[in-house]
């Protein structure tokens, strides 16, 4: 078994995992427990000497079906897109760039998987094909759920325009 | 107005922008998350440490409070020169605990001559090379193979023992597989053949046949004891056995067995194992041996002794020593089997 590989991915990749995880749970505290149970599952697979190829992929793919929540799905989100909206809301994250603001707003109104989609693509900087890898669906469905996170944004920025045209 | 492929990048640019400042919040806090981040890690790893530690206390029996030391080592060290502690068989609750692995040693051919082998161990990769890539490990391990087109013809005897068959050691070969889901791929088996091999046994190491099974990529070969009964004795139903050590926890595991030595007069019984460290301090552990006997089999157990430790106002570290008991029995040991009181595994005696 590889030791090395967990160190390299604590040393790396479990700082930015989290965050990935918690802007589709909007959690910081349930991404740590989805990745800590997703690298727990990894430790005790390459125990048995079945250690993932590639770690960092197959931690992130646990630990986003881990925080998925499996039965109690529904209730899960409901409660992710509250959580955003509330960090959308909160004056400490609104501020002269409002980028910030404007995209917690967006990810509130999207559904599970295209915070998934969208969190995989624009923070992880990962390619549509592996994005459809992780997920396991087509490409096109990844490109059908960007396409739609888009136009959430875009919507998003209209009203905050016409908010702003309004006052 | 904006076309279609302007509007889209400038709002995944948005998305990209808005999401790292979402994830990776400003200079001071994105500071103190990386921080925090470190300090997990380093707990981590102190906790992975921790709990190899851990198990190598267990596989030593060290029972209590123990703490791994701040240096984070979980090395097991060894230290010589403790003075053996001496007890005898007096009447003990482990008698009764001890019949189980008694009867399973019950059938022994104790007056037989010559004293059939008991192996310790019947199985082993020859060689240090280890194997290509981790499927084929985890094909070895799990016992998956593709057996020959046609087994070698096995000769009655060879070097004095009745011989098994070459498609019977294979069977002995699977059965060591480790659990868990089947391999994904299977080793080929590209050559058998009867030669001799070193397995340790409970009066020592003994040069016996064994089936030599070689598979395709792997550099060193599979030895399997081929020594066929009467010549062996192999006790039945130890596997159910051992998993009444679970009940007995403080009682030293069969692992942390280090060798017992027989005196001439084959009535004191020398046990080394691993343990806590001598002397009377708060963290020093006192143990005492006990034997149960019959006419086929020696079953010794090794306990704790003196008053628990008191909790949680010491933290140990977690040292194994190299500690001693002395067993006194009613009937020298002979030719009978020393084994583990509860698991009844046959221990190794040297005279």
């Amino acid at each position: 078994m590889d030791a090395g590989a967990f160190e390299d991915f604590y040393a790396d990749g479990y700082a930015r995992l989290v965050a990935a995880i918690g802007l589709v749970t909007g959690s910081r505290e349930e991404a740590q427990d989805a990745v800590d149970e997703a690298l727990a599952r990894a430790w005790g697979l390459a125990r048995g000497n079945r250690a993932p190829d590639e770690l960092g992929a197959w931690v992130r793919v646990v630990a986003l079906n881990v925080a998925r929540g499996g039965l109690r799905r529904r209730q899960v989100d409901a409660c992710a897109r509250s959580r955003i909206a509330a960090t959308a809301d909160a004056p400490s994250a609104a501020g002269p760039a409002s980028a910030a603001v404007d995209v917690a707003r967006a990810l509130a109104r999207l559904t599970r998987r295209q915070r998934e989609v969208v969190v995989l693509r624009y923070f992880c900087d990962l390619p549509v094909d592996d994005i459809a890898g992780e997920l396991d669906v087509t490409p096109g469905s990844v490109k059908t759920l960007l396409h739609r996170a888009r136009a959430t944004l875009s919507d998003v920025l209209a009203d905050r325009e016409e908010v702003n045209r309004a006052r | 107005m904006h076309g279609d492929i302007d509007d889209d990048e400038l709002i995944e640019q948005r998305w990209r922008e808005g999401l790292h400042a979402l994830g990776e919040p400003g200079d001071t806090t994105g500071v103190a998350v990386r921080v925090t981040a470190r300090v997990r890690d380093r707990r981590r790893r102190h906790v992975l440490t921790a709990t190899i530690a851990v198990f190598i206390a267990a596989a030593a029996g060290i029972a209590g409070a123990v703490v791994a030391s701040r240096s984070g080592s979980g090395r097991a060290r060894v230290q010589a020169g403790a003075p053996p502690s001496a007890s005898s068989t007096t009447a003990s609750p482990l008698d009764a605990e001890a019949q189980p692995a008694l009867a399973a040693w019950s059938r022994f051919p104790v007056d037989a001559s010559p004293r059939p082998l008991i192996l310790l161990q019947d199985t082993e990769l020859l060689g240090t090379r280890g194997f290509p890539d981790n499927l084929s490990k985890d094909a070895y391990d799990g016992g998956s193979f593709v057996p020959p087109a046609q087994f070698p013809a096995s000769p009655p005897a060879a070097g004095g023992y009745p011989v098994v068959s070459a498609q019977d050691a294979l069977v002995m070969l699977k059965a060591e597989a480790s659990p868990g889901p089947p391999p994904a791929t299977s080793l080929t088996i590209t050559d058998v053949r009867l030669d001799t091999t070193t397995f340790p046994t409970d009066r020592g190491a003994r040069t016996v046949p064994a089936w030599l099974f070689s598979f395709r990529g792997v550099p060193d070969a599979a030895a399997v004891a081929a020594v066929a009964p009467p010549a062996r004795f192999v006790a039945p139903g130890l596997a159910e056995l051992a998993l009444r050590r679970r009940s007995t926890p403080n009682l030293l595991g069969v692992g942390s067995l280090g060798g017992t030595s027989v005196s001439a007069d084959g009535r004191d019984l020398t046990v080394t194992f691993v343990g806590g460290p001598p002397g009377t301090g708060p963290c020093s552990k006192q143990y005492g041996g006990h034997a149960t006997e019959s006419r086929t089999a020696v079953a010794i157990a090794i306990e704790p002794t003196g008053t628990p430790r008191p909790e949680p106002s010491v933290a140990c570290s977690m040292v194994g020593y190299r500690r001693q008991v002395v067993i006194h029995l009613d009937t020298p040991l002979g030719e009978r089997v020393l084994i583990d009181a509860i698991g009844g595994d046959p221990l190794d005696v040297a005279p």
